[in-house]
């Protein structure tokens, strides 16, 4: 099949990612987000195989916990909204009441039209003394929901317009029979698209953020990491791998994710 | 059997769908306990397909009643409505799209005998082979497959048998042949009629097609933006011609033999404005070659000649 | 010289990436100046692929495996499209001596600029007038049709589906081609709609004196409009001859049964649908392609392709029952 070879790929990839997240920090040595606990500012050798940072971490194992804490809070960030939308929009979308359909339309929309950055920036700046990774997916779920939702809508409303709707009311199936068999493969095919489209979204949302220094700071993030990173003026001087390990671990996992989304679209809607 | 009495549906646009037309306008119609085909003949956007969702009890119309022996069928209680629905049943134009492409056809089919007779599996088996058998298909055939596996026209027959399985009275087709071949047709439409005269079933045929209505239909109603301009008996409605718009459509079938006229003479297509919905006077009077003073100014009135009933200034 | 085209042996189809979908099968046909040549056939029978392939817009996965198609156009040149690549049509053919007007064509109009905008282009494009010149023309040029003064200034959306393809067909007649190539001009549109756009493409083509290939399924406007005609089932050609000849004396068994089938007004008596299905062009069957089907099939039907012959005066069919 033409597609194996850029799915071995990804999934090489993948693998590799989740392992070094996953796995990994149950055989760190040390707790690689206390400072101190290693000679500072060492380049990338084979006893500090990422270097260490100016305030004497381990980078290869920080680096391990932070990929960690922001792959789980994307995912919770994921599952979060895409509960989100996906109740609002199917109720949206399959109401035969005008009234409801026009207010929660009218409520998702707006939700989509509302600035997210600079909401997300204020709530994370009040609460930055409460910042943990939870509560971070929760603040980012608050928008993450909206387009995914708008989506979701739109399914449910093209779906109930198909012919095959009608042919599963004659043959005198009920809504709620209706809804499991005959959308719900539908419906299964977008979800898998829509949540590693927003698992990268989240990742990349609270890599913004931590940027800004509104990320958890006692819990190591790749956004946290770059943050220390530029606070302590790394890249002038000269401890580039600070800077440099966190964002090629960033942008890796976010082209996985990305292939991983493109193949499953292909996958799934191949029929 | 069937009676529609000023079934009325409007569709509103614009902000807040503040503008309303009526889709299907005052449509009144009845038919009989005695088999017949009726077809309800009509361009798109006619409002043919708003209407039979309408008498399938799908949509509920803004005015006006469908009764179906002696019931309003949109008033009926749980019990009510799956007698209905054993006794209505429908066809639709897109045999590919009337099933599931995620599913296997015979779901529904099994389904059918389930949830409207409530049999079992063994004998929902033999129900769906039964039907099966009377559109010509096996049902080892059948079992265990996607729509997409078979051809336009053995789904859409597979699509007939479903809705055979509860012994219905009344068969709503909708352009049921428009997506088929030409050359295989014939064989939908003689399946029609021999279920008519075998076991009895009414068909209320919607299509667009006048030479198709013409061979199956007894009785034909020619609906123009959402009215019924004519109807009657099929003979004396297409030979006669009564309304200028049933006229202007069967003078534009093409047919072999009528080259010369059909060639030359003037054509008025009507547009898809909705302003001639909402017209206060004759909804055809816009582009009608025999209008007067009266078709521009007052709504016609339904006139009989002979068996015949139009709705035109031209028969006061 | 009265011959406009020239087909030979045309032989094409889609390469898919396991296998090749057989969609024309040696394919011969001559169209004359001046006349109106039907191409007419059911699902999955070739004729939207020939089309293409006669006007050269050949391009993967559709590939032609063989054959020849020559256009001569008025001024004594000749067009070898089937060895000519679509850029080089672009570039000398298309438009000026052949034009094509796609299935679903009154879906083609841009619909971010105004009607007027193609004509302009057409005229500016091909013909070298300035932009205001170019615009007086058209002007003059909707007229001769009989088309409303307004439709220029209008978008696609805001005409009706039948208009707009009238203003197709106008646009593809602008440059006076020799040759139109109609791929189903027609099939979207209601009845009403239908005659005015085919009235439209008649009166055009006797106007312009041009030769028109009609493609429809639908055998009624075969009847009505062309002067010749062509049948075609799975792929291959298998009746030939002038229309009026091919319904009151069909020769192959499948036109007979498909001019029998047809419902007629005024007519109750009984028709019959043919049986059965047309075949899979990813395995094409040796022998006559229609063999399965045939109420008067021989032995030699299965085994051996019939080829095409002519019968009586410009009347060809290709089957086994009319070789002795």
């Amino acid at each position: 099949m033409k597609a194996s070879n850029p799915l071995k790929a990804t999934i090489g990839v993948l693998i590799v990612l989740l392992t070094f997240a996953f796995i990994l920090p149950h055989f760190a040595p040390y707790d690689p987000r206390r400072w101190a606990t290693v000679p500072r500012d060492q380049p990338p050798l084979i006893a500090y195989p990422f270097g260490t940072t100016t305030v004497g971490q381990d980078l290869f194992w920080l680096s391990s916990y932070a990929l960690r804490n922001s792959i789980t809070l994307g995912v919770l960030t994921a599952f979060v909204s895409i509960s989100i939308a996906f109740l609002l929009g199917a109720i949206a979308g399959f109401t035969r009441s005008s009234i409801l359909r026009y207010t929660l339309t009218l409520f998702i929309d707006s939700f989509c039209l509302i600035p997210g950055l600079p909401v997300l920036i204020v709530l994370a700046y009040s609460w930055r003394k409460y910042l943990s990774p939870v509560l971070i997916a929760l603040i980012l779920s608050i928008f993450g929901w909206a387009w995914p939702s708008r989506q979701v809508r739109s399914l449910m409303l093209s779906l109930r317009e198909r012919p095959f709707t009608y042919t599963a009311l004659l043959s005198g199936f009920g809504m709620i029979r209706m809804f499991f068999h005959e959308y719900l493969p539908y419906i299964v095919k977008w979800l898998a698209v829509s949540f590693l489209g927003l698992l990268n979204w989240a990742i990349g949302m609270e890599t913004t953020i931590a940027v800004f220094g509104l990320s958890s700071l006692e819990e190591a993030t790749i956004g946290s990491i770059i943050y220390w990173a530029m606070q302590y003026q790394a890249i002038l001087r000269g401890i580039w791998w600070w800077l440099l390990i966190p964002i090629l671990i960033l942008v890796l996992l976010i082209m996985t994710l990305y292939e991983l989304s493109k193949i499953a679209g292909e996958l799934i809607g191949a029929r | 059997m069937l009676e529609a009495k000023n079934v009325t549906r409007f569709f509103g646009y614009g902000f807040l769908g503040r503008v309303k037309f009526p889709a299907v306008d005052r449509v009144t119609f009845h038919m009989e306990n005695n088999p017949k085909i009726l077809t309800v003949a009509g361009e798109s956007g006619c409002g043919k397909t708003t209407l039979a969702r309408i008498l399938l009890g799908f949509l509920k119309p803004n005015e006006g009643t469908v009764f179906y022996k002696g019931r309003s069928i949109h008033h009926l209680r749980r019990k009510e409505r799956k007698w209905f629905r054993k006794e209505v049943q429908a066809i639709f134009q897109d045999p590919y799209g009337t099933f599931n492409p995620l599913k296997k056809v015979d779901a529904y089919l099994f389904g059918t005998a389930k949830n409207l007779l409530g049999m079992s599996h063994e004998q929902a088996s033999a129900r769906t082979e039964e039907v099966l058998g009377f559109v010509g298909l096996f049902i080892k055939d059948i079992m265990g497959k996607n729509p997409n596996e078979f051809s336009g026209g053995q789904v859409q027959r597979i699509s007939i048998a479903r809705a055979l399985l509860p012994e219905p009275r009344l068969i709503l087709a909708d352009e049921p042949v428009s997506m088929i071949d030409a050359s295989l047709r014939m064989n939908v439409l003689n399946m029609f009629k021999e279920l008519k005269k075998k076991q009895g079933i009414s068909f209320i045929y919607i299509t667009h097609d006048l030479a198709t209505a013409y061979y199956i239909s007894d009785e034909i109603a020619i609906m123009y933006r959402g009215m019924i301009v004519e109807e009657g008996p099929a003979d004396e409605v297409l030979l006669g011609q009564h309304h200028p718009y049933t006229k202007a459509l069967v003078s534009s079938l093409p047919e072999p033999g009528k080259r010369e006229k059909w060639l030359k003479e003037m054509v008025n297509p009507p547009g898809m404005e909705v302003k001639e919905f909402l017209a206060p006077n004759c909804k055809y009077a816009d582009i009608c070659q025999k209008k007067s003073e009266k078709c521009l100014k007052e709504k016609p009135a339904v006139f009989e000649v002979g068996k015949v009933k139009v709705a035109c200034w031209l028969y006061e | 010289m009265d011959l406009v085209l020239k087909g030979l042996n045309i032989k094409g189809g889609y390469e898919l990436p396991e296998l090749y979908v057989d969609a024309v099968s040696d394919v011969s046909l001559e169209l004359h100046r001046n006349e109106v040549f039907g191409i007419a056939g059911e699902s999955g029978c070739g004729k939207s692929t020939l089309i293409k392939i006669l006007y050269g817009y050949v391009e993967p996965p559709l590939t032609l495996k063989n054959g020849s198609v020559e256009l001569y156009t008025n001024d004594g040149n000749t067009f070898n499209i089937s060895s000519l690549s679509p850029d080089e049509l672009r570039k000398t053919a298309w438009w000026r001596h052949v034009s094509y007007i796609p299935q679903n064509a009154m879906n083609v109009l841009n619909p971010t600029t105004r009607v007027r905008n193609h004509f302009t282009e057409m005229y500016t494009a091909y013909m070298g007038l300035e932009k205001s010149e170019a615009f007086g023309r058209a002007q003059k040029y909707i007229e001769s049709f009989g088309l409303p003064n307004d439709v220029l200034a209008a978008f696609p959306h805001q005409l009706s589906g039948g208009m707009r393809q009238r203003v197709v067909i106008a646009i593809s007649l602008l440059l006076e081609p020799n040759l139109v190539l109609a791929d189903e001009p027609s099939s979207a549109l209601d009845v009403i709609n239908q005659r005015a756009a085919l009235m439209f493409l008649k009166n055009a083509q006797k106007m312009l004196g041009n030769t028109l290939v009609l493609v429809s399924h639908d055998m009624g406007i075969q009847g009505i409009l062309t002067d010749r005609m062509a049948l075609m089932y799975a792929g291959k050609l298998i009746e030939v001859g002038e229309t009026q000849a091919i319904f009151d004396n069909s020769l192959h068994p499948y036109t007979k049964a498909l001019v029998k089938s047809l419902p007629r007004l005024g007519d109750k008596a009984d028709r019959e649908g043919l049986k059965g299905q047309p075949p899979d062009l990813r395995q094409p069957p040796p022998g006559c392609r229609f063999y399965p089907r045939c109420p008067h099939s021989r032995p030699i039907c299965q085994k051996e392709e019939p080829k095409i012959l002519e019968i009586e005066r410009d009347h060809h069919v290709s089957c086994w029952l009319y070789v002795s």
